[in-house]
């Protein structure tokens, strides 16, 4: 501690003149809000001091929720040409932990685009008849020419149920591959902000897009009944931010945020897991 | 999964055909030789060889200038055209895995291999087709096939070909597939919704006519196989 208290003390009247009251008291203050920005306090003259000594426990009141780094997990759909050829096209498919394929609907699409024509009916469409997870189907009965082709994952019946699409482009080379997926915008400690991209020229609204907040790890085809909240996409726009409020989130807790693609809870689209822990904790 | 075939990864797999090979050509007669699937039974099942005069293509809308039945149940055999007028012109012969066809479907639609004699020339295995099953791709949950070789102007989907896959060594004249598909291109199909299980071996044959969607379909046409160990 290099304060010069000598220049509080000086003889006469107790030196206690106002200024030095004034200054007194600011040092005080910038010891007790000892958190906030230390470029303040080195621009301060007299002051200096080592923050290791102010309790860690009146830090933390000053730090909004935040997701634990390295916590989050995001679990999308996703299809991906394998190989294709002037007749045919094998796609590769994997959908959301513990999808059942067949049992919900779940289909593979193709149409003669470099995207999506979402008001078009596609050259065929394929039920998957499996229920696993991941795999794979042959699109036959085609004649693939050198122009673009466009294939979608639906995880329910009906092309608005499309949640990933993979690109062969023209001449045979393959684009990269999109998808439904979501992440966290903002986390306060009564709010969530979360950002959501969906397909090229997709309308989240007009296919009741929704996504729903849980406690825990949560799974959408056995889905708890006390959803913390649930909110629908209120917008055209195929990306944006959704905002959930009203929440209560408690901290170094796990939290599992779900994208529906319809009404339904098997069109679960993309799965995020997070924890509130703290990133300044020593955890 | 690897986009390679299965012969690339340096994967076993064994390949199947049925093969027809004139030997020799005289002037009144044909000396044939054939060599079919395993188990197969010629004269049971209504395998015959069909002869024309032609350039190196099975003319099938053509009435032949000889057909026969073969006549007995191996495997493998020859048989012998006589009585015939043969002058320098080209000729062929068709190997029908199964009998005549009804209409809408090609009369000899069963042929799935050929020999061909040029004008004036002599025998030569190189003017041999076999129909053959290639470039077979397992996936997950599916398994995708070509078709190489058989007659150009064959209608395998207008025939009624089909195809089926058992998890087995070899094909089955009997035993149900795990899963069969009506073959709708003359290069190939798929089959989806079957689970290709790691390290195990199936096998994939192709029939020239019988498909049925609704009941078993004629397993007795095989043409070719194919098979592979994932």
């Amino acid at each position: 501690m290099l304060i010069n208290f000598n220049y509080f003390f000086k003889p006469g009247f107790y030196g206690f003149t106002t200024k030095r009251v004034i200054s007194l008291s600011m040092i005080i203050l910038f010891l007790y809000f000892s958190n906030q920005s230390s470029c303040v306090l080195a621009s301060c003259p007299v002051v200096k001091f080592n923050t290791s000594n102010i309790n860690t426990i009146a830090l933390k009141e000053f730090q909004p929720l935040a997701v634990a780094i390295e916590t989050a997990k995001l679990n999308t759909c996703k299809i991906e040409i394998t190989s294709f050829t002037g007749e045919s096209i094998t796609v590769a498919f994997s959908g959301l932990p513990a999808n059942q394929p067949s049992t919900y609907k779940n289909f593979i699409a193709i149409w003669e685009s470099s995207v999506i024509p979402w008001t078009v009916a596609p050259l065929k469409m394929i039920e998957i008849g499996v229920n696993t997870q991941s795999g794979t189907v042959t699109i036959d009965d085609l004649t693939i020419t050198y122009n673009s082709y466009v294939v979608g994952y639906g995880v329910g019946s009906g092309t608005g149920n499309i949640c990933a699409s993979a690109i062969l482009g023209a001449g045979g080379i393959k684009a990269p591959l999109s998808n439904v997926h979501i992440g966290i915008e903002n986390l306060g400690q009564t709010s969530l902000s979360v950002f959501y991209q969906t397909l090229s020229g997709y309308l989240p609204k007009k296919n009741g897009n929704w996504v729903g907040l849980w406690k825990g790890y949560a799974s959408p085809y056995n889905l708890p009944p006390d959803a913390l909240i649930k909110t629908k996409i209120d917008s055209y726009s195929n990306q944006g931010i959704v905002a959930l409020n009203n929440l209560s989130l408690g901290r170094d807790t796990e939290y599992t945020l779900i994208y529906f693609m319809g009404a339904d809870n098997t069109t679960a689209a993309a799965i995020l897991n997070f924890n509130t822990s703290d990133p300044a904790s020593d955890k | 999964m690897s986009t390679a075939t299965l012969e690339k990864q340096g994967k076993s797999t064994t390949v199947l055909t049925t093969k027809i090979e004139i030997t020799t050509i005289t002037a009144n007669s044909l000396d044939i030789a054939y060599d079919t699937l395993s188990g197969n039974q010629p004269n049971t099942f209504g395998n015959q060889v069909v002869l024309w005069q032609n350039s190196n293509e099975i003319p099938f809308g053509t009435p032949p200038l000889e057909r026969k039945v073969i006549p007995s149940n191996t495997q493998a055999g020859t048989l012998n055209f006589d009585g015939l007028d043969l002058n320098n012109n080209s000729y062929i012969v068709g190997y029908a895995v199964g009998p005549t066809l009804n209409e809408p479907a090609q009369t000899y639609g069963n042929i799935c291999s050929s020999s061909f004699i040029p004008a004036a020339g002599q025998p030569s295995p190189s003017n041999n087709f076999e129909g053959t099953i290639v470039n077979v791709k397992p996936g997950t949950t599916s398994v995708s096939f070509g078709l190489e070789n058989f007659p150009n102007q064959i209608d395998l989907k207008g025939n009624g070909a089909w195809a089926a896959i058992w998890q087995a060594g070899a094909p089955s004249y009997y035993a149900r597939p795990l899963s069969a598909v009506q073959i709708t291109s003359n290069n190939g199909g798929a089959f989806n919704n079957i689970s290709i299980g790691r390290g195990l071996t199936y096998t994939i044959a192709i029939f020239m006519s019988g498909y049925s969607a609704t009941a078993n379909s004629n397993q007795e046409t095989m043409a070719a196989a194919y098979t592979f160990t994932n």
